[in-house]
């Protein structure tokens, strides 16, 4: 008798504990895990469109307003002198000179305590960029700018996680806040950029043009991935896009 | 067609350029290179009657400079002789329309006689990683292969024409042969194709006086971005995000159980006393 009312007494008082606890840590929940700090502030201090607005509409620089290197020709005859400066029509700036800056070959930012070996990167076979294999590397597009170019963003890319690898240290890209340093460094250079944006942005509504753009402003863009993960086709839908701007 | 669809793509790509200097009718011009392909004479190169080359060497290349659109008569006379020289050669009315980029080229025809010739460069985008090259014949020379890493790409070329693919970017070792046989005429040489360019190769000179060669002419803004960035494979991440979800419920539980069984302790402890 005094058993049973005592367990029927226990059973109540688990189940009325347990509705307790689930719903008070349930009503903490929202709380704790709509942390200001992982989403709003980097929306609210971001172009949704995202990518700088001066970006053109067309990735074109001025076609052919380049350059026809003398150089070549003159080798072409030997030494030709300086004959060949038309009189006539206005000069366009010679926009196809060869960067001389040395490549990118690190990555940090010390407030989130990423380091990462840069290593330069084209086009996959399947017309994307291609990327390093390992997250623990990324890829700096090797066709657009370089850091110090007085144009065009300069777009370093990596993988967030792999199969064999798991995650990688890109994955703490989206921690990263308005004025964040991002240093790049070239060889025995520095460089040094301040995070403007921070987006994550639907892989259908990328305005990729904008990103690899090579002309505009110098800005790096450092780019992995987010949003969901498809399990049947391996790939994220979305991607995490920095915008940081030189300090100089 | 074709050339207006460049035009319009170009007088785009130029309305930057139009807004920052004269506002003046830049859509309306075009962008003109000048090559000297004829070998052994230095020349003036009168537009109009107006000199728009002076001591113009062979081998030579200018920058390219906007001209306002328009037909050109083109008159290439020995250097010094005036717009009134007697022409070396000459070229009436030369259609330079609106945003088209052009190289005009003075060569020797197939049998040595000096000729202008103008060409309109293809400034149509090519994809991402690539390169388009093209090679002009304005040799004294007969048809001509051109071999790419010692395969003929391109085949059969005869003076004025010429020929173009798109390759991916990189270095390639580039020679001329006579067409259809492995004689080589001209090269080897390392052609640099930058991706996003257009590279023009030009064979000139004459086989006769054994003077063959290359110029090289690079037109870029050609670029055009890859098609997106696939930055991760693993789904870690996600499950990553998932599994914290799940643990947060773990601990939500864990943490009632707790409340329960102190509860359920209290209770005991009343009962029993």
């Amino acid at each position: 008798m005094t058993l049973t009312s005592s367990r029927r007494r226990v059973a109540a008082a688990v189940a009325a504990a347990l509705l307790a606890g689930t719903c008070t840590a349930w009503f903490t929940r929202p709380a704790a895990s709509a942390n200001p700090a992982d989403g709003d502030p980097f929306r609210a201090s971001t172009t949704v469109t995202t990518l700088p607005p001066d970006d053109p509409a067309l990735p074109t620089p001025p076609a052919g307003s380049s350059g026809a290197p003398p150089s070549g020709a003159r080798s072409a005859s030997g030494p030709a002198a300086k004959s060949g400066v038309p009189l006539l029509g206005r000069a366009l700036p010679n926009a196809a000179e060869k960067s001389s800056l040395p490549a990118p070959t690190s990555f940090s930012i010390a407030r989130l305590g990423i380091t990462m070996k840069v290593r330069a990167e084209g086009v996959a076979g399947d017309g994307q960029m291609a990327l390093a294999p390992s997250p623990a590397d990324i890829g700096w597009y090797r066709y657009g700018s370089r850091p110090g170019d007085p144009a065009g963003a300069t777009v370093l890319a990596g993988h967030l996680d792999e199969p064999d690898y798991g995650i990688g240290p890109l994955a703490k890209l989206v921690k990263l806040r308005q004025g964040d340093i991002i240093t790049v460094t070239s060889g025995t250079k520095k460089f040094r950029y301040s995070v403007t944006s921070v987006t994550s942005i639907k892989k259908t509504a990328l305005d990729l043009s904008g990103l690899f753009t090579r002309v505009g402003p110098p800005l790096l863009h450092v780019v992995t991935c987010g949003g969901n993960f498809d399990q049947e086709t391996h790939h994220y839908d979305a991607n995490v896009v920095v915008i940081a701007k030189p300090i100089r | 067609m074709k050339t207006l669809r460049i035009a319009a793509i170009t007088a785009l790509a130029f309305s930057p350029l139009a807004l920052a200097s004269t506002a003046q009718a830049a859509d309306g011009d075009a962008t003109v290179s000048v090559l000297h392909g004829v070998p052994g004479a230095t020349v003036d190169v009168y537009a109009n009657g107006k000199a728009l080359l002076t001591n113009f060497k062979p081998g030579t290349l200018t920058d390219p400079v906007m001209l306002p659109a328009g037909d050109y008569d083109l008159k290439v006379v020995a250097a010094g002789a005036g717009a009134d020289g007697k022409a070396v050669t000459e070229a009436k009315g030369v259609a330079v329309p609106a945003g088209a980029n052009i190289t005009v080229v003075a060569h020797l025809t197939a049998d040595g006689k000096p000729i202008l010739t103008p060409y309109v460069n293809d400034t149509s985008m090519v994809p991402a990683g690539q390169a388009r090259l093209t090679v002009r014949h304005d040799a004294a020379a007969p048809a001509v292969d051109v071999r790419a890493n010692g395969t003929a790409a391109l085949k059969g070329l005869t003076n004025p024409n010429e020929a173009k693919a798109v390759v991916p970017a990189g270095t390639i070792k580039a020679d001329v042969t006579l067409a259809g046989t492995s004689t080589v005429v001209i090269g080897p040489a390392n052609l640099d194709l930058k991706e996003g360019t257009n590279t023009i190769v030009y064979a000139w000179g004459s086989a006769a006086d054994k003077n063959l060669k290359l110029a090289v002419q690079t037109v870029s803004g050609m670029n055009s971005a890859p098609g997106g960035v696939n930055a991760g494979s693993g789904g870690q991440a996600a499950a990553q995000a998932a599994a914290s979800d799940t643990g947060r419920y773990v601990a939500i539980a864990g943490v009632a159980a707790l409340a329960g069984g102190v509860v359920l302790f209290g209770r005991r402890k009343a009962t029993n006393r």
